[in-house]
């Protein structure tokens, strides 16, 4: 095991490799630096603070067991990321079903729009980042998860697409629907030109 | 007969440009549809709105995880870290 303060200086690829070999220390440094990321992702795929939390524990732990196979074809955070995504959609899909069971594929994009509070509502605070939150916490969760993937996350569409099991060519059409009504939520900040 | 063809080109395009907008911004149309996004929305205010629209969005969802308050990387690992000596690693 290495001194837990040494490791501060590593680079990832050194820690990663330390930790795939049984470095607690190593990997515990792993945890420091991707952690508050990790959980913040899974806030914004519809996880409450305590699920995150505890999603982001279990996945830090799969990690751990895992990472002597892991084969480095993607950055540490991608391949911890993928466990995470499929972590809180287990965990997602053991919540009681609510509200419509139509996909959002099926439905209008103005009806996402338009049934949920306006725009002037959620604008209140007039902070972009806390409106961003807001607007992203309204979207349905298949169209949240192509826009967090993506835009925030940075993934490739290629990466993106194979997470949550599509195809380049739907994830796009979702992509885009995302987006679309992301803007439709966000009208008073994408309607100015100084944005 | 020329106006009419023009109107209706535009009415086609008008459809077609909002449809395609995402995949322009993401660099995924090929030229002539490259051209035909920009050509449209020289023309067309409300378009051209949607993708400026459109490109701020994603500029700023792509700010969202700059500076992420650290909050829980501590608690998250003083949770696990007891358990990590004694969990053992799969093989390679």
């Amino acid at each position: 095991m290495s001194d837990p303060r040494a490791s501060r200086e590593l680079s990832e690829d050194v820690l990663v490799e330390r930790a795939a070999g049984g470095d607690t220390a190593a990997f515990e440094e792993l945890v420091m630096r991707h952690a508050d990321r990790l959980f913040a992702s899974l806030r914004r795929f519809g996880l409450d603070d305590a699920e995150a939390q505890e999603v982001a524990q279990e996945t830090f732990l799969r990690a751990w067991r895992s990472l002597p196979r892991f084969e480095r074809r993607s950055a540490f955070f991608t391949w911890l990321y993928r466990i995470g995504f499929n972590e809180a959609q287990r965990r997602l899909a053991r919540r009681p079903a609510a509200g419509s069971a139509v996909s959002a594929d099926e439905r209008p994009l103005e009806d996402l729009v338009d049934e949920r509070p306006g725009p002037a509502e959620q604008t209140e605070s007039r902070d972009l980042r806390l409106a961003l939150d807001r607007a992203l916490e309204q979207l349905p969760a298949d169209l949240r998860e192509p826009v967090v993937l993506r835009d925030i996350e940075g993934l490739s569409t290629r990466e993106a697409a194979s997470l949550v099991g599509l195809g380049e060519p739907a994830f796009k059409s979702r992509l885009h629907r995302g987006r679309m009504a992301l803007r439709g939520l966000l009208l008073p900040w994408v309607a100015n030109p100084d944005l | 007969m020329h106006r009419l063809l023009d109107r209706l080109r535009f009415i086609l395009e008008h459809r077609w440009v909002p449809r395609h907008a995402s995949e322009y911004l993401d660099g995924d149309l090929g030229p002539d549809e490259r051209r035909r996004v920009e050509r449209h929305t020289e023309a067309c205010p409300e378009c051209r709105e949607l993708v400026r629209g459109l490109r701020a969005l994603i500029a700023a969802l792509g700010t969202i995880c700059e500076d992420e308050p650290r909050a829980v990387a501590a608690v998250v690992l003083a949770s696990i870290q007891s358990q990590l000596a004694d969990l053992p690693q799969d093989g390679p």
